[in-house]
C-alpha cells in the first residue's frame, strides 16, 4: 500500500506517496523543476545539478532528483538563491560546450538550448579557453561529438539499464571526462539500438541516418506501429519532403515507453528506396515489363477465372505475409474464400503457434503485465534480446524496478538479460520434456534424464512456480506441437485464486497473431504440390524462396500463373507473371495485432509515390475484374468496423478506443475443460521421440544474430546495407 | 599472467566481497605492482579475471591519477594544483620543477628517474602547496626545499 505524506511546495500543501523522488512528485503536480540528467525510470545520477531546490532545515540546496519525499517536508523550488544557483550550473555546463547552435544537429529540439535561454546568464562568466575535441563515428549508426557532451550519463544508464549492453562508459574525470564505447579504440561494438541517441539531451550523440538531414521544424511526425517483430513498439516516423528521415520512440505512452531496437529505429528507410516497384509489371517474352493497372488487373482476373474453370478453385493458393495489416489480411481471407473459393489461404509462418491458441487457458501477457508489480517470469526457450527486444527490455525492467524473479530455461545461456536471473540449462530440443515436468510431477525422473537437469533442480523449478503469486510464462519457438498445447494449458494447471497466470508467445512478425486471427491458416501447400494440383499462386507480400529456400524456386517455375503484390522485385517476383506495386506500412492506415493480442494503429505517414495502391484496394479490383463486387467498405477505418463485427475477440474495437488507450487487447476464448489424459498422451509421445543424446551447448548465441538478420525490407535500408556489407562495400566479417 | 603470489592475493580479494567487482581497485594495485603500469593487455586480463568488461576496468583506471597507463620513472612527483595549493604558489613550484628536470606534466626524464604528474587535491590544504613523491608527502613547498627534497632522493 502506498503511504501518503504531507509536503509543502512553494507555500502550498500537497500529499505525495512516501519515498518518491521529489523531482517526480513536482513533475506530477505540474511544478516544473529544470533538469538534464534525470530520466524517467533510470537510477538518479545528480550530475547536472539543475534541479537544485531549497528544503527547510537542510543547510545546502538539494538535488530534487535524489531526495525522497518525507512527511512535513517544506520545499522551495523558485527563489533568487535558486535562480542564481541554476545560472551557475548552466555556466558550468557551458564551460566546454560550443555556442554554435545553428551549426548543431540538435538545434531546435535541444534541452540545453532551452535551459540556457530560460535559466542561463545572458553573459557567461567562464572565461577559460574551451577544450575542443573533434566529432567521430562510434559505430556505423552512431556519432559522438564529445565537446557537446554535458556528461549527464543518460546514455550510459540507458545502455546499462534498458538495453543491458553495458557498451558505454566515461573515461577520465572532471572537465576532461569523455563518453567512450566498449572497444579498445573507444568505438562501439553493440546492438546499435540507438536508445543512447534518443535520450541525449544535446547534440553529442547523433544518428548517422538523420544527422544534418532535417531540422525539427521541417519534419512531420506520425505515430505508428513498428513493422518488424511481434512485440509491436510504437514509433514516431519523421517525414521530410516525402521521405522517412528517422524513427524514434513515442513519448513514454506507447507499450514500449521510449525503447526501440536497431531495426525499429534504423530499419524504416526501405520506404524511400528507389528500388521500390512503382508501377504494375507484366511478364512478356520472359521479361517483366511495365503495364497499366487496367491491363494488369484484367490479366490477373482472366487468368484466375480460366484456371478456376479448368482445374477448379482449389488449384489456386493464396499466401499472405504476417507483416500485412489486419485489414489487408481480412480482405485477403475473404478474397480467397469467397471470390476464388479456395481453402488454400495461409500466411507464411516461421512457426505453427496454433496449438497454443487452441489450448489457451490463460490470458496473454502484455508488456505492461511483465513490467508492473512483482512477478515470477518464466522464459522457456526463445531469445528475446535478439528476436523480441522489447520483451527483453521489459524483463530487465521487471527485475530492476520490481525485484521480479526471472527464471530462464534455455539450451544456451542468453546475453543481455539480468545477472540476477536463475538459469536452468537444458539439453537442446528438450523443451517439451520440461513442459511435461511442469504438468506432471510424477515424471521428473524421465524429464531429468532428457533435459540433463537433476530431479532436485526440476523440483526447485516447480517450487518457484508454487511460490509465485503472479506468473508470466514466455514461450519461445523451440516449443512446438503438443508441448505448445501443454504451454497453453499451464494456466489451467497453475492458476489458483491466489495465483494469476499469463502467457506470452514470442512470435516473430509484427502481425503473426493478426494473421491467425484473420483466418489465415498456417497450412501451406508443399512445394511438390505446385504444378501438380496447385496451378496458380496469389502471393501478397511474401517471398517463399527467401523464407523456405530453393525448393520453392522450382515449384514457382512449375506454376501456371503467379501473381505477387510487392514492394520490391524479390526473388519470388522474378518468377511472377504479374507484379502489382503495393504500399508499405508507412503509406497506409490499418492495425497490427502484437504477440499479446493487442491491436495498435498503423498510420499513414507519407504519400506513396508512383502508381502504388494499398493491397486491399488491389484485391478488390481483381475481384471486380472477376465479376465479384467484394463486400468490403471503402476505407481502412470502415474495414476495422467490419472486422470488429465479424472476427472473434475484436468485438467493438474502434480507432477512438485505440487512440484513447494506445493499445487494445483482444479477448481470447479460453479453454474451460482440459482433457488432461489426452493432452498428456500427446505430450508423452512427443517427449518419447526426443533425442536424449544431443550435446549440451555452452556458448551463448552470437550477438546480433536476430537483430542484424538480413531481410527484404532491411536490405533496402542504405545504412543497414552499408553497415553490414550487403551492398558489397564490405564483407560481413569486417564488422 | 602475474606471479603466483599475486594471483593468490587476487583470489583472496575476489572472495572477500559479495560482488566481485567491488575488488577492482585493490586488484588493479596488485596488477600495477606486478607490471609497473597498466597496459591494455593487463586491463583485458583483469577484466576477464573479474568477470567484467574492458570498458568497466578502463573507465575506473582513467579516473584515478595513481593508476599509470604508461611506464613511469623511479620517482613519481605528484603535484597538486587545486585551489588551495594554487593560491599558495603551486604554479611557481610547477615551473621550478619543470625547469629543473626539463619535463612537463605527464612526462618522464630520459634517465627514467622522475615522472611529473598533475594530481587533484591531496587532502592537505593546511600545508599547501603539497606534493607526493611515490607514497610520501612533502608539504609547505618552496622552490628551495623542492631542490633539497629531489636532490636527496636515493
Amino acid at each position: 500500500m502506498t503511504e501518503w505524506v504531507k509536503i509543502t511546495i512553494d507555500g502550498k500543501s500537497y500529499s505525495a506517496p512516501r519515498g518518491r523522488y521529489l523531482l517526480e512528485v513536482c513533475e506530477e503536480l505540474g511544478i516544473y523543476v529544470p533538469n538534464f540528467c534525470y530520466y524517467y525510470k533510470l537510477p538518479p545520477q545528480a550530475a547536472c545539478r539543475m534541479c537544485l531546490v531549497r528544503i527547510e532545515n537542510i543547510r545546502k540546496l538539494q538535488t530534487a532528483c535524489t531526495v525522497r519525499v518525507q512527511d512535513g517536508m517544506v520545499v522551495t523550488t523558485n527563489s533568487d538563491e535558486i535562480i542564481g544557483a541554476r545560472q551557475g550550473m548552466v555556466d558550468f555546463i557551458l564551460a566546454n560546450h560550443p555556442l554554435d547552435c545553428p551549426m548543431c544537429d540538435k538545434g531546435g529540439e535541444c534541452e540545453l538550448q532551452y535551459m540556457s535561454l530560460t535559466y542561463g546568464n545572458l553573459f557567461g562568466r567562464y572565461m577559460e579557453t574551451k577544450e575542443h575535441r573533434d566529432e567521430y563515428q562510434l559505430s556505423p549508426f552512431i556519432w559522438l561529438d564529445p565537446q557537446r557532451c554535458i556528461l549527464c550519463y543518460r546514455c550510459i544508464r540507458v545502455c546499462d539499464e534498458w538495453v543491458g549492453d553495458h557498451a558505454l562508459g566515461v573515461l577520465g574525470r572532471g572537465a576532461h571526462s569523455e563518453i567512450i564505447g566498449n572497444k579498445r579504440d573507444g568505438t562501439l561494438e553493440c546492438e546499435n539500438c540507438g536508445n543512447c541517441v534518443e535520450v541525449c539531451p544535446v547534440g553529442a550523440l547523433t544518428s548517422a541516418n538523420f544527422r544534418f538531414r532535417a531540422r525539427p521544424w521541417d519534419i512531420e511526425d506520425t505515430i505508428t506501429t513498428c513493422t518488424y517483430c511481434a512485440d509491436g513498439c510504437q514509433l514516431k516516423l519523421s517525414v521530410r519532403d516525402g521521405k522517412v528521415v528517422r524513427a524514434w520512440a513515442k513519448d513514454m505512452t506507447g507499450i514500449n515507453m521510449e525503447f526501440l531496437c536497431l531495426k525499429g529505429r534504423y530499419g524504416n528507410e526501405f520506404v524511400n528506396s528507389p528500388d521500390r516497384v512503382h508501377a504494375p509489371l507484366i511478364r512478356r517474352q520472359g521479361r517483366l515489363e511495365q503495364a497499366s493497372w487496367d491491363e494488369a488487373i484484367g490479366l490477373v482476373a482472366s487468368r484466375l477465372k480460366e484456371i478456376t474453370a479448368t482445374h477448379g478453385a482449389e488449384s489456386i493458393a493464396c499466401l499472405g505475409s504476417p507483416r500485412l495489416t489486419n485489414e489487408v489480411l481480412y480482405v485477403l481471407n475473404k478474397f480467397a474464400r469467397d471470390v476464388i473459393g479456395t481453402p488454400w489461404i495461409s500466411h507464411i509462418a516461421e512457426h505453427d503457434w496454433r496449438p497454443l491458441f487452441n489450448m489457451l487457458t490463460a490470458p496473454l501477457a502484455t508488456q505492461n503485465d511483465i513490467r508492473s508489480g512483482k512477478k515470477t517470469l518464466l522464459l522457456i526457450g526463445g531469445n528475446p534480446p535478439e528476436y523480441n527486444p522489447l520483451t527483453a527490455y521489459s524483463l530487465r525492467y521487471a527485475v530492476r524496478e520490481n525485484g521480479s524473479r526471472l527464471i530462464i530455461v534455455n539450451a544456451r545461456p542468453l546475453l543481455r538479460l539480468p545477472e540476477e536471473s536463475e538459469f536452468f540449462h537444458i539439453r537442446p530440443g528438450s523443451e517439451p520434456a520440461l513442459l511435461l515436468a511442469l504438468l506432471d510431477e510424477s515424471q521428473l525422473n524421465l524429464v531429468a534424464e532428457i533435459t540433463n537437469l537433476s530431479v532436485e533442480r526440476l523440483g526447485a523449478l516447480r517450487r518457484a512456480l508454487e511460490e509465485s503469486e503472479d506468473l508470466v510464462v514466455l514461450i519461445g519457438p523451440e516449443v512446438s506441437g503438443a508441448a505448445l498445447e501443454a504451454a497453453g494449458a499451464l494456466g489451467a494447471r497453475w492458476a489458483t485464486e491466489r495465483r494469476r497466470v499469463r502467457l506470452l508467445p514470442l512470435m516473430r512478425f509484427n502481425n503473426s497473431l493478426g494473421a491467425l486471427d484473420m483466418g489465415l491458416t498456417g497450412d501451406l501447400p508443399a512445394p511438390e504440390d505446385i504444378g501438380a494440383h496447385i496451378k496458380a499462386l496469389y502471393l501478397v507480400g511474401v517471398d517463399p524462396i527467401r523464407t523456405y529456400g530453393d525448393r520453392w524456386r522450382e515449384a514457382l517455375a512449375r506454376a501456371e500463373f503467379v501473381v505477387v503484390h510487392e514492394l520490391f522485385t524479390t526473388e519470388t517476383a522474378e518468377y511472377a507473371h504479374v507484379v502489382l506495386p503495393a504500399m508499405s506500412f508507412a503509406e497506409i492506415d490499418g492495425t497490427f495485432t502484437n504477440n499479446a493480442g493487442q491491436v495498435q494503429r498503423v498510420r499513414r505517414a507519407l504519400e506513396s509515390g508512383g502508381e502504388r495502391r494499398p493491397d486491399w484496394v488491389i484485391l478488390r479490383l481483381v475481384a471486380k475484374g472477376m465479376g465479384v463486387e467484394m463486400d468490403v467498405r471503402g476505407s481502412a477505418m470502415a474495414m476495422l468496423k467490419d472486422l470488429a463485427e465479424r472476427v472473434p475477440g475484436y468485438e467493438g474495437i474502434t480507432y477512438e478506443q485505440i487512440d484513447a488507450e494506445g493499445a487494445v487487447q483482444t479477448h481470447r476464448a479460453l479453454v474451460k475443460e482440459v482433457s488432461w489424459n489426452d493432452l498428456l498422451d500427446r505430450l508423452n509421445a512427443q517427449v518419447a521421440a526426443l533425442d536424449r543424446n544431443r550435446d549440451m551447448l555452452t556458448e551463448p548465441p552470437a550477438l546480433g544474430t536476430g537483430l542484424f538478420e538480413r531481410g527484404t525490407l532491411i536490405e533496402h535500408v542504405p545504412l543497414m546495407a552499408q553497415a553490414f556489407g550487403w551492398d558489397g562495400s564490405r564483407s560481413r566479417d569486417d564488422r | 599472467m602475474f606471479s603466483q603470489q599475486a594471483e593468490r592475493e587476487i583470489d583472496r580479494l575476489l572472495a572477500r566481497y559479495p560482488r566481485k567487482r567491488s575488488a577492482i581497485i585493490p586488484v588493479l594495485f596488485i596488477a600495477q605492482k606486478e607490471r609497473g603500469y597498466l597496459s591494455d593487455d593487463v586491463l583485458e586480463y583483469v577484466a576477464k579475471r573479474m568477470g567484467l568488461t574492458y570498458l568497466d576496468v578502463v573507465t575506473v583506471v582513467s579516473f584515478y591519477t595513481m593508476f599509470y597507463r604508461r611506464p613511469i620513472g623511479k620517482y613519481n612527483i605528484q603535484l597538486c594544483n587545486n585551489v588551495s595549493c594554487m593560491l599558495c604558489g603551486s604554479e611557481k613550484i610547477q615551473e621550478h620543477i619543470e625547469r629543473k628536470l626539463g619535463i612537463t606534466f605527464g612526462q618522464t626524464t630520459p634517465d627514467g628517474r622522475f615522472t611529473l604528474t598533475e594530481v587533484q587535491c591531496l587532502g592537505s590544504c593546511g600545508t599547501a602547496p603539497v606534493m607526493q613523491v611515490n607514497f610520501d608527502y612533502y608539504e609547505n613547498l618552496t622552490p628551495e626545499n623542492v631542490d633539497q627534497i629531489l636532490d636527496s632522493l636515493p
